[in-house]
């Protein structure tokens, strides 16, 4: 079956300073922490919208290093993908020296700590 | 002068879930814990209405755009693997159902499993009701872009069974299945056994308690 992009679901950020993009970026887009991480914060819904901003080190520089795609019909023939905690199957490439794209086919639920515990409907 | 007599239905567009077998709860409580591993807190009594929607079109009214557009295909193979863990426990066919099937087989009148379930919850649902090779064919869920309340199953397996000149009838247990049918001038026949009000299935053409009742007692509706 043919892959289908369905759409930019992530997004990770390089920031000297995380807590204070973190900060800003939930004034911009009211999005709340849904997990801290050593050198990261994660900002969003769950795995189908977040954004990740982690702590740029020495030698990498501040911007955007990652951009995840979701997909419909992972094509598994020409790169191997395997299993991720967001509940996918997905494979990352470098695009360029400081930037990588990671594609993904949601396929199961996502490990615990990517579920935002939501009030009962 | 006298009118004919309007010939009776020639053919059968049949559910599944609530109408052969006894799953709607089943299916209502595996929704509920597959969409609680996503991080969704959602009762299956709030679900259990929704039950005869196909799993894209239910999702609609519990999960957020982003996560209908990007999730809802892993949520409902999740739901698929809870509903099948308990199948030999909890799914249990209808009294009477399946030999209601059977007659109508024996009496020429060709009957299709149009089903907004996936092909393995048919599959363990045929074997369970012994009506392997009985049927005249089947559709799923994932023989469509979109499921009930639209009318993309009914008009499937009416097209790809050939169906359309021979007067066909749904059956089905929901106010989807009566929507999807009445869509594309079907008739429906409205099965109370799965559980929906009364009041829900009031657009339906006929009425019966379950499909062993709709052969007994409604045989000279089918030509």
């Amino acid at each position: 079956m043919k892959t289908t992009p369905l759409g930019f679901h992530g997004l990770t950020l390089r920031a000297r300073d995380p807590e204070a993009l973190a900060g800003t970026c939930r004034a911009l887009l009211g999005w709340e922490v849904l997990r801290r991480r050593r050198g990261g914060i994660i900002l969003g819904a769950g795995p189908e919208l977040f954004l990740e901003i982690r702590r740029a080190g020495r030698g990498k520089p501040a911007g955007v290093e990652e951009v995840h795609l979701a997909v419909k019909h992972l094509d598994e023939s020409r790169r191997r993908s395997r299993p991720d905690s967001l509940g996918g199957d997905s494979w990352t490439r470098p695009l360029t020296d400081v930037l990588a794209l990671t594609v993904r086919e949601f396929r199961r639920a996502p490990a615990a700590k990517w579920r935002k515990r939501r009030r009962k409907v | 002068m006298r009118r004919p007599a309007r010939k009776g239905y020639g053919a059968v567009l049949l559910d599944l879930d609530g109408c052969l077998v006894d799953s709607n709860d089943a299916h209502a409580d595996a929704w509920s814990r597959a969409l609680a591993k996503f991080g969704r807190r959602v009762p299956a009594s709030k679900l259990r209405g929704h039950i005869g929607k196909g799993g894209t079109e239910l999702l609609r009214d519990f999960v957020t755009p982003a996560e209908h557009s990007l999730l809802s295909r892993a949520m409902g193979a999740v739901q698929t693997e809870l509903f099948l863990e308990r199948f030999r426990r909890d799914i249990r066919p209808f009294p009477g159902a399946a030999a209601a099937i059977r007659a109508m087989r024996k009496e020429g009148i060709p009957v299709v499993l149009a089903s907004s379930a996936q092909k393995e919850v048919i599959r363990r649902s045929l074997a369970l009701l012994g009506l392997d090779g009985v049927l005249t064919g089947q559709t799923s869920g994932e023989d469509v872009e979109k499921t009930k309340p639209f009318d993309d199953i009914f008009s499937l397996a009416i097209d790809r069974y050939r169906l359309r000149s021979r007067r066909p009838v749904a059956i089905g247990d929901t106010p989807y299945d009566i929507a999807a049918a009445h869509q594309i001038g079907v008739a429906c026949v409205g099965i109370r056994s799965g559980g929906f009000p009364l009041s829900t299935l009031r657009s339906a053409d006929h009425v019966f308690a379950s499909v062993a009742e709709l052969w007994e007692k409604g045989r000279d509706l089918f030509a």
